[in-house]
């Protein structure tokens, strides 16, 4: 108690620095909370698009579909396949296209027979696709791996910027946090000295500033929280109207855990900085 | 334990600067003896009382405190060692911004005393006489009554042995002898004393045991007292 007093004291008594500190890792925590929702948010709609993901096989004519269907349901990596005559394909352009309507009563039609997939793994769909070019009857297999493909590429980019992003980061709000426990050290040097000096223990002289780090860290946290959930929330309605088809992440327990793994990084970086901070000024000379 | 303080051949380099503060200098100091340490400026007093307070460690040679040598102790075992030695400067380096009541509680709290802070801290400043100065910041006190509080300060937690470095270095000479009259009374009370002083008056006033440094070496040790270099 004593300790939590003599911090909360520090932390008003140099109240520049604490604010200083307090701004350097709101700013850090928010472009990271920013990073991480549209992270997750790519993540969503990766994962929607994966899921979504069907592989489409073009059969000769002739070509014996009840076996071929027959085949591939006999394959691990399937989870549904359907064969689709010709007719029905032509059906179905014309439900989507209706200008065809007329055009299909003219000609013979002119489309092909195919086996509709859909795999467990979306991952496995190169491997199932060499297996399915490579039974008779059929004339080519299309599949959207190139758009996932491209978002998987985005992703990855996405991640190694992140990732460079937060070390950069967090070493500023780490600076920060060192910085501002050595101005409180020094400012508090008689103290610390008469501490020593009666016989005060290194836990007592060295816990108001690892709880006044953990403190800064908690501040920061809570504006960063205050600042970043009630803004993505505002932004992710106003593009959900535009953009009613993308999966945004909205789940408050996700939300939530998001918040909270933020929070213990905060406290985390807030205790790091003053114990590296208390670790280089608070150790006596001999 | 028979001896409070044992030096033992000691000798302290300050090896950055070449600096050979003390050399091969070797005392017994018994339980509840009031001690002076004399020499001019440089002799090596306050490198001897920071080696009583293991602020620094010998170059050569063992410094024992109740028969425990301060080589064996760790860091941890430190803080309880400086619980039973109380230390006053000149400078009394008082904290400022607290009162006097305030300094002594602040003292008692550092070294994680249970009891009623606030007695305990009367307590001493009565010892001192200036219990009616508890709400007086230091600023409001003269420079005798500072360093009374900051011999108030050094004895709140009761420690059988009590170093001083030039406590009377600021001070005219009648608040010196005041002062140095308290220090007396605290050591007949059973306190060992230790007083590092350049100062002649003090010494031949009040006559105990004195040793004399000169250049890091004891070059003399003398129960009857008195300065003469």
């Amino acid at each position: 108690m004593y300790a939590l007093h003599q911090a909360v004291r520090a932390i008003r008594g140099n109240w520049v620095a604490s604010v200083a500190t307090i701004t350097t890792m709101t700013l850090s925590l928010t472009i990271l909370a920013g990073f991480s929702l549209l992270s997750l948010n790519l993540n969503r709609v990766l994962a929607t698009l994966q899921g979504e993901l069907e592989v489409t096989v073009f059969l000769h004519d002739g070509a014996d579909g009840g076996r071929l269907l027959e085949t591939v349901r006999s394959w691990p990596e399937v989870a549904r396949s359907e064969y689709v005559g010709k007719d029905r394909n032509l059906a179905a352009l014309v439900v989507d296209i209706p200008s065809l309507a007329t055009a299909a009563q003219l000609v013979a039609n002119p489309l092909q027979d195919t086996l509709e997939l859909r795999l467990i793994d979306p991952g496995q769909t190169a491997f199932v696709r060499t297996r399915l070019e490579a039974l008779p009857g059929v004339a080519d297999v299309e599949d959207g791996s190139e758009a996932v493909e491209t978002f998987l590429a985005i992703a990855d980019a996405l991640r190694v910027v992140g990732s460079i992003l937060i070390v950069v980061l967090l070493s500023s709000a780490l600076f920060a946090i060192v910085n501002s426990i050595r101005a409180a050290i020094t400012a508090r040097e008689d103290e610390i000295e008469v501490q020593r000096l009666v016989g005060a223990t290194q836990t007592f002289i060295r816990a108001p500033f690892l709880i006044e780090g953990i403190l800064l860290g908690l501040f920061s946290a809570v504006i960063t929280l205050a600042l970043t959930v009630p803004g993505y929330q505002f932004v992710v309605t106003r593009l959900a109207l535009q953009l009613p088809f993308v999966p945004f992440v909205r789940d408050p327990l996700l939300l939530a855990q998001v918040s909270l793994l933020l929070t213990l990084l905060a406290l985390m970086v807030g205790l790091v900085g003053s114990a590296i901070s208390v670790s280089q000024h608070l150790r006596e000379r001999r | 334990m028979r001896f409070v303080v044992e030096f033992r051949h000691v000798t302290k380099t300050y090896a950055r600067t070449h600096t050979h503060a003390l050399k091969n200098v070797d005392f017994l100091i018994r339980k509840g003896e009031f001690v002076y340490f004399t020499g001019h400026s440089g002799a090596g007093k306050s490198t001897l009382l920071s080696l009583v307070l293991r602020r620094i460690t010998p170059s050569e040679g063992a410094v024992a405190i109740a028969g425990q040598d301060l080589a064996l102790l760790r860091e941890s075992q430190l803080p309880l060692l400086r619980r039973r030695i109380g230390m006053v400067f000149q400078d009394h380096r008082l904290l400022p911004k607290l009162s006097s009541l305030d300094n002594l509680t602040f003292a008692l709290r550092a070294t994680g005393y249970r009891g009623n802070y606030e007695q305990r801290a009367l307590g001493a400043l009565r010892q001192v006489g200036l219990a009616h100065k508890r709400k007086a910041y230091p600023i409001e006190l003269s420079l005798g009554e500072q360093q009374r509080i900051a011999i108030a300060r050094a004895l709140v937690t009761d420690p059988p042995l009590l170093l001083c470095d030039e406590p009377t270095g600021n001070l005219d000479p009648d608040t010196s002898w005041e002062i140095l009259e308290l220090l007396n009374d605290v050591n007949i009370k059973g306190t060992t004393v230790i007083v590092a002083t350049h100062s002649r008056d003090l010494v031949d006033r009040l006559k105990r045991r004195t040793m004399v440094l000169r250049s890091g070496e004891l070059v003399r040790d003398d129960d009857r007292g008195g300065y003469s270099l």
